[in-house]
């Protein structure tokens, strides 16, 4: 599977949450060789199962990606056709005027933010940050046609534009999360060259940007595994954003905190050591923001840990990738599963 | 069917329940569904569970809805015997001054705040109620501290419009009790839940969908109104019909099921509205129970909710029961 068609594909498909089918039935597809088995799940979660060898029970290890991202939904259509909208998910309010947008209606419609021009805003109005209430896409249709095409509660997602920037690096909207995906991608590649005992469930979870984590949640009480990873982005460095951040293009990072199981965590640095796959270690004080964070305590208790993958302007339609850390982030899961036998679990329960 | 909906909300929202205190209204919710159900239980958090069984390969489908309405709790009785709170819920001060509440012991009083306060300044802190005591030892003869007060006051009838506190969620209870009453045999059991805690966290409806372990799930709610003046982004208006709530400040709901119910409105000529809340609901805590389940929150709009004189359309509760009971008629196998 060649990975930037992998990642054009993925950003391109309408995700956001709430609205994740698209790339579910998308994985379902591109995944088939990779796996034995794939389903989704009653939330709509991608579930696909690549079996370890061996005889039941097996030890189970689950990955969550999350497959939705952040955008809008649609809150009304006024006179003039202008649509209204609300974010869903962190949406970084300061990029929304002027930006280009798509209405996910009976069919895609394109349309643009419109605003005030600086001509007639006052000096104050200027300074301050137009609320999101204030803002309406211009999609250049007259109202009836918007209303015939377009409801309340239809996505709002950026533009898409996927761009092959330099040095494999890729520019896109929602690299959040679909890096991630195409990180499982890898791993499930790398798995048939591995011996695993372990049963691998890699999961393209709905809901994570908004929400309650629902689709891991719901997919880790369902699948009952021993060890839960989340795989997610964090944030890369650039000018202005040193701290906290890490090298894009130095590997994964490795989770380390409360949602982080110290055992797993050591397991993931371990192996990472010994295959040579260059990582930082991401300390993460509070709830981790990741899936992680609701999978440890589904049922009795699950062991979570989190790989990441450096990504600058995080929430964006600029996000930004090297997909060198996308490999190597799949690796390093893929290495980690093949690692994981009953003596690793029984270990987790002996404390 | 207008007519005893009509009276059935009137009649629950006259009951005395703030969030945590469920048990009145969970006592006359057991007496009114109990004849059109097979079993009433309750949990132990304070949910009422009424199932209706369907048949083999009917699906298992959860009807809440919170029973609880928003209160306030006596935290200090002051020597003169007036009574200082905090809300249970979402009351806000300035919405509630001048209003009559009623404590458990049936202790009446009126919310006010000090005369020489700015009205602008206006929180709990400043609000007291005066019950009529001329002493602090009066004062707790009649209310503990701990106790807590609802908003009293009538619930009438005006045309097709109810009027008074309470409707926020009576409301949705009184569908529940509606389409109990006139479900036909359906292939699909029917989980009623008449969850407590709703208007706190929101907490029931999870536990409840829990104990039920329900294939889908459908909340009735009561919510902001788009036609109060100065709401904005919000597209519901009363009488227009009940509003499908595709999204809210924590919930998005289960776009097949959503579509499904929007498909069965249109084909059954029922006007339904389509809204995104900027206010919460349950609908994200029961989605993520379990196995995860699909999960669509069905409001009633309801303008100026919290106050004395909340006002609903019985239009829009009817066109909700009538709803629930086309979609209990039906195949519900979502996509």
């Amino acid at each position: 599977m060649d990975m930037t068609q992998h990642l054009a594909e993925l950003t391109r498909l309408s995700s956001i949450t709430g609205r994740e089918r698209a790339v579910a039935e998308y994985l379902l597809e591109a995944w088939d060789p990779l796996v034995d088995e794939a389903y989704l799940d009653r939330l709509g979660s991608y579930v696909g199962l690549k079996r370890g060898e061996g005889p039941e029970p097996r030890p189970r290890v689950m990955a969550a990606a999350h497959i939705d991202s952040i955008g809008g939904v649609v809150t009304a259509i006024e006179p003039g056709g202008f649509i209204r909208f609300s974010p869903v998910g962190g949406v970084d309010r300061r990029l929304l005027m002027a930006q280009e947008m798509e209405v996910h209606g009976r069919r895609v419609v394109p349309g643009v933010v419109g605003t005030k021009p600086p001509h007639v805003t006052s000096p104050e109005e200027r300074r301050k940050l137009v609320p999101v209430e204030d803002l309406f896409i211009d999609t250049g249709l007259p109202e009836d046609e918007v209303r015939e095409l377009v409801q309340i509660g239809d996505p709002v997602l950026f533009r898409y534009q996927f761009r092959i920037l330099q040095n494999g690096r890729i520019s896109s909207r929602y690299l959040d999360n679909r890096a991630s995906q195409a990180a499982l991608a890898v791993a499930l590649q790398e798995l048939k060259g591995l011996r695993h005992t372990a049963d691998f469930y890699a999961v393209g979870t709905v809901g994570e940007e908004f929400g309650a984590y629902p689709g891991a949640v719901a997919a880790a009480y369902a699948i009952e595994p021993d060890v839960a990873i989340a795989v997610d982005v964090t944030f890369a460095r650039h000018p202005g954003s040193e701290k906290d951040a890490f090298p894009l293009g130095g590997g994964p990072t490795i989770g380390v905190g409360p949602s982080c199981t110290p055992a797993l965590t050591k397991l993931i640095r371990k192996v990472a050591d010994e295959v040579g796959i260059d990582y930082h270690l991401e300390v993460m004080s509070g709830p981790s923001g990741t899936d992680a964070w609701g999978m440890q305590v589904v049922r009795g208790g699950v062991a979570t840990g989190i790989i990441s993958i450096p990504l600058r302007y995080m929430h964006t339609p600029v996000e930004l990738v090297d997909l060198a850390d996308i490999r190597q982030a799949g690796r390093l899961l893929a290495q980690v599963v093949a690692r994981i036998d009953h003596a690793f679990v029984e270990e987790l329960r002996c404390f | 069917m207008s007519e005893k909906l009509r009276d059935r909300v009137r009649e629950l929202a006259a009951l005395w329940g703030p969030s945590g205190r469920e048990q009145r209204v969970q006592d006359a919710l057991r007496a009114m569904i109990t004849p059109y159900v097979d079993e009433v239980r309750a949990d132990r958090f304070g949910n009422l569970l009424a199932v209706r069984k369907g048949k083999e390969g009917g699906r298992r489908v959860l009807l809440s809805a919170h029973m609880d309405t928003p209160g306030a709790i006596a935290l200090n009785v002051s020597d003169k015997g007036l009574i200082y709170l905090a809300p249970v819920g979402g009351l806000k001060a300035h919405q509630v001054v001048g209003q009559r509440v009623v404590w458990s012991s049936g202790a009446i009083g009126v919310l006010q705040y000090e005369h020489t306060d700015e009205p602008k300044e206006l929180s709990f802190k400043k609000l007291f109620c005066d019950i009529g005591a001329t002493s602090k030892d009066e004062a707790l003869e009649r209310v503990a501290l701990g106790d807590m007060c609802t908003l009293a006051g009538p619930v009438e009838a005006w045309g097709d419009l109810i009027v008074g506190p309470g409707l926020d969620n009576r409301l949705g209870c009184a569908v529940l009790l509606e389409v109990a009453e006139h479900l036909a045999d359906s292939e699909h059991t029917v989980l009623f839940a008449f969850t407590a805690q709703g208007e706190v966290a929101p907490r029931g409806a999870a536990v409840a969908a829990f104990g039920a372990e329900p294939d889908l799930a459908l909340l009735v709610d009561s919510a902001l109104s788009g036609d109060q003046p100065g709401v904005r982004q919000v597209a519901t208006r009363l009488s227009g019909g009940p509003a499908l709530r595709l999204k809210d400040s924590g919930y998005v709901a289960h776009h097949g099921l959503a579509e499904h119910i929007a498909a069965v409105a249109e084909a059954e000529q029922i006007p339904l509205q389509r809204s995104v809340s900027p206010t919460d609901s349950a609908g994200w805590t029961v989605a993520r129970v379990g196995s995860g389940v699909p999960t669509v929150v069905i409001d009633i709009p309801v303008r100026y909710r919290g106050t004395g004189g909340e006002m609903a359309s019985i239009r829009d509760a009817h066109g909700a029961a009538d709803l629930l009971l086309k979609l209990l008629g039906g195949s519900l196998e979502i996509g």
